[in-house]
């Protein structure tokens, strides 16, 4: 049972190395209801998500994948929910196994009752869906002794409980809380396969979840449960009603005996015995599976039960029928110890059973969270479409005699990239790269008027330059392309100065650098 | 598109040639009698995105001189004439013959490059047609008492002056055709730049009342005596 359930066994990472990161980590809260982010995931630089959990110490582990989309295929017409000729959102496999983000650390800090899930930095644009996996727990666990009790009902029972039913129950329970939202590669993220074969009832070798009980996971208390005979000792029904009569007639306490003599002539001592029902419980109660403990917890009370009704026999002293009273103590006694037994032995299986469920590793359950977690594409850098830009250029122009002068100057304007960019990203994080990532069109001025009288600039003390430029770094810049100035007519009896084309190139600093610069200035020497 | 300005902004650049200064310069005529009275009309059309300030330029003749200014050398400013800047003047031809040179440039200290505008015209020798002879008495003393001032006149067949260094002779008979042996002094036989010879003539001892043929005529390239000439007659009246 434990191994088919199995996820991903590896459990958590090495926590990040933030100190090898230049930026601080953003921290960002997963919303407990939309379980989006609550603001853009940052790239290039590590951040970490925070879930709030009340179970949080029950984690093991956190596995984030990228997501990769793909066009529909014909494999997937098994899963109707895909739909036709659509986008299929799928975890993006390594030798076809989903390969875990390396990187990919938690921490957990119970008393905040927050999961920190912390991540290294990821490229633009990028996709990418985490699980975490739990140790079973709360409402889960709940449900799965469920199903451990019907198994026990049905071994107590002797396969009285149909296996294909559970079979069933179980798979699909399974596949709420170990959501397989990879249809077709659900089984990538498991060590082993859930291999249920319905066909085949009864058979121990073929039917794997009574195989997983009976041979495998819980093989000793089951079987021990399986070959456990519960003791028959309940007292003649005419004793008990004579009991009964002589308990009324002394005004004793006689209503355990009541229900001592329902159970007898109902022919439910088995269900009493092996503590479906306690003492005081109506006999229809019988139908249905129990928990384990419930069934522990019903022989005490029918233990309890017994010990009155023991009690009160000590009570019925002068009575004619003392021989009656003598040989029911005995047979009372009797009953007692052999529900005592029964009890300590379901309590001993019940505390193997619960003991084996918590400490298998492998019996997780994973929350997944997808589709909601994309790290900040380059658009949503949209204000980096323009960069201003200062830097030292020189022109080279033509003068009128034919001979190529350099002119240098200082010039100041702006970069229009041509894809929105975060200016600060690496361009090894730029997904799909271009040359068009990193080039840009430099819209320029620049700065004073020309020495030789043969040039005057374009417009007032500027003259513009445009080509495209080339980023360097994440603060310089080079870019060369055409020079627009003013050139004397070539005519020298023109003093007219028509507007001529250069050659440009200048090497550019980023403005917001400067600033950046600046400010430190200031601090530094305020 | 940036590619191409990026081409065009380095390329090289044509150099500036006359024609981007002058449009054309134009003469009224490509020969000229060189009577030394001949003139010539020069029009010079200068490219009209020339700068005001530089529209000045310097005429020269290399031979002749222009009407204004009556030198080889005019400044000048162009004026719009029909919607062309042209500058028009006239040069007069010399007393002469040769290939008679305009040329036009601006007025500029120009570093590297002149740019002349140049045409020329043929200037022909004016050559003599007529010879017209002239006395400055009709009546001259016998024995050398007094004398006659000859001046020959040569003219081409505009009635035009004519090239210098026409040669003439002249010569003196008595009515039947018998020299009369007076005396030439201060002989101006060779044309100069007045188209004339000249010379004064004294007679011998002739009786009053004798007439005396004075006559003059032109030599050729080979200093023969040619047909064009010409004679008057004095009078020996003391």
């Amino acid at each position: 049972m434990v191994a088919v359930l199995a996820c991903a066994g590896s459990v958590a990472r090495a926590q990040s190395n933030n100190s090898a990161y230049p930026f601080s980590q953003d921290a960002i809260k997963i919303d407990p209801v939309s379980l989006k982010p609550e603001k853009q995931i940052p790239f290039d630089k590590p951040f970490s998500l925070l879930l709030s959990m009340d179970d949080v110490e029950s984690v093991v582990a956190v596995h984030a994948y990228e997501v990769k989309y793909r066009k529909w295929e014909k494999g997937d017409a098994a899963f109707n929910y895909l739909k036709r000729g659509g986008r299929i959102r799928d975890i993006a496999l390594k030798n076809g196994v989903a390969d875990p983000i390396p990187g990919v650390g938690m921490r957990k800090d119970v008393k905040q009752k927050l999961l920190i899930i912390d991540f290294p930095p990821m490229p633009p644009n990028f996709h990418f869906d985490f699980a975490v996996i739990k140790q079973l727990s709360g409402a889960a666990l709940e449900k799965l002794r469920g199903y451990t009790s019907a198994i026990a009902d049905s071994l107590i029972w002797k396969n009285k409980i149909g296996l294909k039913k559970l079979e069933i129950s179980l798979y699909d329970f399974w596949n709420k809380i170990d959501k397989r939202v990879y249809p077709g590669q659900g089984r990538k993220f498991m060590v082993s396969t859930i291999n249920f074969d319905l066909s085949v009832q009864g058979n121990k070798n073929t039917s794997n979840l009574y195989y997983c009980y009976d041979t495998e996971q819980l093989d000793s208390a089951y079987l021990a449960l399986y070959n456990f005979s519960f003791a028959a000792a309940f007292p003649d029904a005419d004793d008990a009603k004579a009991i009964y009569q002589l308990l009324a007639a002394q005004k004793t306490d006689n209503v355990g005996y009541a229900h001592l003599l329902t159970a007898i002539a109902g022919g439910y001592r088995t269900f009493y015995e092996n503590g479906r029902l306690a003492l005081g419980q109506l006999a229809e109660d019988s139908t249905g599976f129990f928990d384990l403990d419930q069934r522990v917890s019903n022989l005490d009370t029918s233990m309890a039960h017994l010990k009155k009704m023991r009690a009160a026999l000590e009570k019925l002293v002068g009575v004619p029928q003392q021989s009656l009273v003598t040989a029911f103590k005995i047979k009372m006694d009797t009953l007692f110890n052999n529900v005592s037994k029964n009890r300590e032995k379901l309590s001993k299986i019940t505390s193997y059973i619960n003991k084996k469920i918590l400490g298998n590793p492998d019996m997780h359950y994973t929350q997944w969270y997808v589709s909601t977690n994309v790290v900040q594409d380059l658009q949503t850098k949209s204000s980096f479409i323009f960069t201003p830009q200062v830097g030292l250029s020189a022109l080279y122009v033509r003068n009128n005699a034919n001979e190529i002068k350099v002119v240098p100057k200082l010039n100041w304007g702006v970069n229009i990239n041509f894809r929105s960019i975060d200016k600060l990203v690496g361009r090894k994080y730029l997904p799909n790269r271009t040359p068009w990532h990193y080039l840009s069109l430099h819209l320029g001025l620049t700065i004073g008027g020309f020495r030789d009288k043969e040039y005057e600039n374009l417009y007032n003390s500027t003259s513009l330059l445009i080509g495209p430029s080339y980023r360097i770094n994440k603060a310089l810049y080079f870019s060369t392309g055409l020079s627009l100035f003013r050139q004397k007519d070539r005519n020298p009896l023109i003093n007219e100065y028509n507007v001529a084309g250069g050659l440009y190139s200048t090497l550019l600093l980023d403005l917001d650098i400067t600033n950046a610069i600046s400010t430190i200035r200031g601090l530094l020497f305020k | 598109m940036l590619s191409l300005l990026l081409l065009g902004a380095g390329c090289k650049k044509d150099e500036v040639t006359l024609s981007d200064i002058f449009r054309s310069l134009e003469l009224s005529k490509t020969t000229a009698s060189g009577d030394g009275a001949e003139t010539v009309g020069i029009v010079c059309e200068i490219n009209p995105d020339v700068s005001p300030d530089k529209q000045e330029f310097v005429l020269k003749t290399s031979m002749g001189s222009f009407v204004e200014g009556g030198e080889a050398r005019l400044v000048k400013k162009p004026e719009f004439v029909e919607g062309r800047l042209v500058i028009i003047t006239t040069a007069k031809v010399p007393l002469g013959a040769g290939n008679m040179v305009i040329s036009v440039e601006p007025n500029q200290p120009l570093e590297k490059t002149d740019y002349i505008i140049k045409d020329s015209l043929t200037v022909v020798k004016s050559i003599a047609a007529a010879l017209k002879l002239e006395t400055s008495v009709l009546g001259i003393g016998s024995n050398y008492l007094t004398e006659a001032v000859l001046t020959g006149t040569l003219t081409n067949d505009k009635g035009g002056k004519v090239a210098t260094g026409y040669k003439v002779i002249f010569e003196d008979y008595l009515p039947g055709g018998t020299p009369a042996n007076g005396r030439f002094r201060d002989m101006k036989a060779s044309s100069g730049a007045d188209s004339k010879v000249s010379a004064v003539y004294g007679a011998g001892s002739f009786p009053v009342g004798t007439d005396i043929y004075l006559k003059a005529t032109l030599l050729d390239e080979n200093g023969l005596p040619g047909t064009i000439k010409d004679s008057l007659l004095v009078r020996i009246n003391l």
